[in-house]
């Protein structure tokens, strides 16, 4: 019969099926190769862990901020069976996606996985997720919830049955096998759990039943209805439209070229600088929190912080701003009457000097903050220290950071192009990267295991030498072939490029690399052309969607 | 007289869905091209060609006598563009996309952008999430016009204006870009809008060009004609050149593309006869060329 909760049940998996299918069936695939080499606690690892990573998406189904199913609210449903479904549904399908590729594991190789414990836990993450992100349209309170939700569930793990034995986990990584015994919930363990959901599962009705009432307002971050990219409404927009708020300066008008810059600056480029110098400040207190702490715990989030500047600078700012409508790029940005090849030349050059900047203030801060650390014994001020390095290594500084630049420009013109060759072939590359994976694992363990002798990864690196620089001939060919880059672009390319690999080498000579391997030495020598392969890549690919 | 717009035999698919099925068009100066269609009829698909946003399957596209998808550019710096998603930058002022596209325009009349803003009562201090749809159709179409583009290319500018906007505003807008020489194409689904505001109409229907010329031309050559017959009539009558024949019993409307004569012909072999014959409306037009669509291919 076709009810309301079967709808909403069947409108929750369609929203899902894809990523709850590929995922556990490649969980099972890469579980089964280590599980019939007796690596079965590894195989417990990958599989818990696809398995989290499923309990963290399932709950969010698309990009719509809040109540994932919302446009039900029109509809004659209950609001209880309107969040109790789906609800259900998460809690089912993720502690699923662990447990039927751990019990065909089992089955089929012996390995002794744990099962409705690991299970109960996965999906009662997946409800935390769930309680976190559905209760309201506000951005920075989502994001707050979600962070106390990540909080919970690292208690829930601490104090449940398997982390009760962190030191035989401790022990058992030592022995590479699994056992039952990983993960034991009591009876009482099982009740914990149910109560929360049940907690959550009442909290989330009552919330929603407001957002259903038109009393939950999103906040000044979220968006209008206009553009999936903002839609999500997440803490690195309500960055962003602070930012604007305060940070706003008039758009000059004497060329597109300044007018571009204006328009990437202020509302993708500023941001970013902005979380660096934030985490800029934060880095002092973080290394006087672990001189204090005796811990190396601030100081690895200290470490980790530098990747925020560059996950919020290619996190939206390339090619990632959807319309509403299927369109890939927005009319707006499509329409612009300026060359594919200069506008994401400009999107590159502003995001990697944002970048850049956030990380050399970063760098700056830490730097200036090593004296906090009282083990770590240094000759006179940073500051003279600094000016005594620069003294030193100037020109190698000045080359490294020439080199650096390049290259995270280069990364970021690549990601941009995959991103764009993703979304006009969505599926097939993604098939393509999973075949890459796929085939580079097999071949790693094919080595590992002995079965093909060690000379093949050479053959694939030296192929990879050769590829490298014939793809990027290929390239700069089609672009030139298909006006995208005009001849004076390319000239102008290439003249960089050979700075480029001068300084490179040069760096590589002084760093001692020449003297590796033989393939390796090629093999960085070839990678030098990458720049040049995205001068290529990165308009073509954009052309692609900018020119469906 | 100088053709402005070329497009040859021009198809494109979406997956398995032909949404332009060999489309010729020509555009000349001076003159307002309309498109037409029901909903998924082409219409947004045949703009985004014009504009070089999509890359034809097959056939040309020529703009000014260039290749939009090759010199996008060249192409799009003489254009005036307003879409219908209305897809501006929230964070934007409409102040700061004046300026911003002011930047791509050197022909940029500011005071006409000014009256234009004026006309509208627009607030140039707003941000565009804090504005209506209408609001930011009125203001998409201010930048669209106000550096007088030798194009102008409008995908339904009706949506989301108000009646009265419509008709003062918009039509004073595409009186005055054609008056001062340059042409004008938009999509509507309004067709008295089109009725009134166009020299030439295509009416597209599942990608194909159903109708195409003139506006007077098109109505002209499309009647619709009342007639009656002696005794009730159980089926609709078979007539020759008839579009559509909807009615029942003995009173039946017609829509035809035959002359009158040769219908008067048709209708006396059921002893029917002519009671009224006037020019179809565009609306009529386009009705009766969709249900007869629909029928052949359920026939078929």
């Amino acid at each position: 019969m076709w009810t309301p909760a079967v709808a909403t049940l069947w409108e929750s998996w369609r929203l899902t099926r894809r990523r709850l299918l590929l995922v556990p069936a490649l969980a099972t695939l890469c579980g089964w190769l280590l599980a019939r080499n007796g690596v079965s606690l590894l195989t417990f690892i990958i599989l818990f862990a696809a398995a989290t990573g499923m309990a963290l998406s399932l709950p969010l189904f698309g990009t719509r901020p809040a109540f994932p199913l919302s446009k039900s609210f029109a509809r004659p449903i209950r609001t209880s069976v309107l969040v109790g479904t789906p609800l259900a549904y998460v809690f089912a399908a993720a502690a699923a996606s662990y447990l039927l590729p751990a019990a065909v594991l089992r089955v089929a190789t012996g390995a002794p996985l744990p099962l409705f414990p690991a299970a109960t836990l996965v999906g009662a993450l997946a409800v935390l997720v769930a309680g976190g992100s559905w209760v309201t349209r506000n951005a920075t309170d989502r994001t707050g919830l979600a962070i106390g939700a990540y909080v919970v569930a690292g208690l829930m793990l601490k104090f449940l049955g398997p982390f009760r034995y962190a030191a035989k986990v401790t022990r058992a990584f030592s022995v590479k096998v699994a056992s039952p015994q990983l993960c034991v919930l009591s009876a009482l363990d099982y009740l914990a759990v149910l109560l929360l959901l049940a907690v959550i599962y009442l909290w989330i009705s009552f919330m929603v039943a407001r957002q259903r009432g038109g009393e939950d307002e999103p906040s000044c971050a979220d968006p209008s209805p206009g553009r999936s990219a903002s839609e999500r409404g997440d803490i690195l927009e309500s960055i962003r439209s602070s930012c604007v708020q305060v940070l706003r300066w008039r758009c000059p008008v004497s060329s597109p070229t300044s007018a571009e810059i204006w328009f990437e600056m202020q509302y993708y480029g500023i941001p970013v600088l902005v979380i660096g110098a934030l985490l800029a400040l934060c880095i002092p207190v973080l290394i006087q929190w672990a001189n204090g702490s005796h811990s190396a715990i601030p100081l690895v989030i200290a470490a980790c912080s530098f990747c925020a500047p560059f996950l919020a600078g290619v996190g939206a700012s390339i090619w990632n701003r959807r319309s509403s409508s299927r369109e890939k790029v927005p009319a707006f940005e499509a329409a612009r009457p300026i060359g594919t090849a200069e506008l994401i030349g400009l999107q590159v050059l502003v995001t990697t000097l944002c970048i850049f900047a956030a990380w050399v203030l970063m760098a700056a801060s830490a730097w200036l903050s090593l004296p906090l650390l009282t083990d770590l014994h240094q000759n006179g001020s940073p500051a003279a220290r600094a000016l005594e390095l620069i003294h030193q290594y100037g020109i190698r500084l000045l080359t490294g950071a020439i080199v650096g630049f390049t290259l995270l420009a280069t990364i970021i013109a690549l990601l941009a192009a995959v991103r764009a060759f993703a979304s006009s072939n969505g599926v097939r590359t993604l098939i393509g990267a999973l075949c890459v994976v796929l085939y580079i694992v097999v071949v790693i363990v094919a080595v590992a295991q002995g079965w093909i002798d060690a000379i093949v990864i050479d053959v694939h690196l030296w192929g990879l030498v050769i590829v490298m620089p014939a793809a990027t001939v290929i390239i700069l060919g089609k672009a030139l072939a298909g006006g995208i880059l005009t001849a004076r672009q390319v000239a102008a390319a290439v003249l960089a490029w050979l700075l480029f690999a001068v300084l490179s080498v040069d760096l590589l000579r002084t760093e001692g690399m020449m003297n590796a391997a033989a393939v390796l030495v090629a093999l960085s020598l070839a990678a030098t052309v990458l720049p040049l392969m995205a001068v290529g890549i990165a308009p073509w690919s954009l052309s692609v969607i900018r020119h469906a | 007289m100088t053709i402005l717009v070329e497009i040859e035999a021009l198809s494109r698919r979406y997956g398995s869905t032909l949404a332009l099925d060999n489309v010729s068009l020509q555009a000349e100066v001076g003159l307002v091209y309309g498109l037409v269609g029901a909903n998924g009829a082409g219409k947004t698909t045949l703009i985004k060609h014009l504009l070089g946003l999509l890359r034809p399957h097959r056939g040309t596209v020529r703009v000014f006598g260039l290749d939009p998808v090759r010199d996008p550019v060249a192409v799009l710096r003489r254009v005036g563009y307003l879409s219908e998603q209305r897809d501006l930058p929230e964070w934007m002022r409409l102040e700061e996309l004046l300026r911003y596209t002011q930047a791509y325009h050197p022909s940029w009349d500011q005071a006409y952008a000014e009256r234009l803003l004026e006309d509208f009562g627009l607030d140039r201090g707003k941000k565009f999430s804090d504005l209506s749809q209408g609001m930011r159709a009125q203001a998409g179409l201010v930048v669209a016009v106000a550096h007088r583009p030798e194009l102008l290319v409008l995908d339904e500018p009706s949506s989301g204006l108000d009646v009265v906007v419509r008709q003062d505003i918009l039509d004073a807008i595409v009186r005055t870009v054609v008056e001062d020489g340059r042409t004008v194409i938009f999509s509507s689904h309004l067709l008295d809008e089109v009725e009134r505001m166009c020299d030439h109409v295509t009416v597209l229907h599942e990608g194909r060009v159903a109708v195409q010329g003139p506006v007077d031309e098109v109505r002209a050559t499309h009647r619709v004609s009342q007639v009656r017959f002696p005794k009730p009539l159980e089926s609709t009558p078979h007539v020759e050149g008839a579009l559509s024949i909807a009615g029942d019993g003995r009173s039946w409307s017609i829509i035809h593309t035959s002359a009158l004569e040769s219908l008067r012909e048709a209708v006396a072999q059921s002893r029917g006869e002519i009671i009224e014959s006037r020019t179809a409306t565009l609306e009529e037009i386009l009705i009766a060329r969709v249900r007869r669509s629909n029928r052949q291919r359920q026939a078929a």
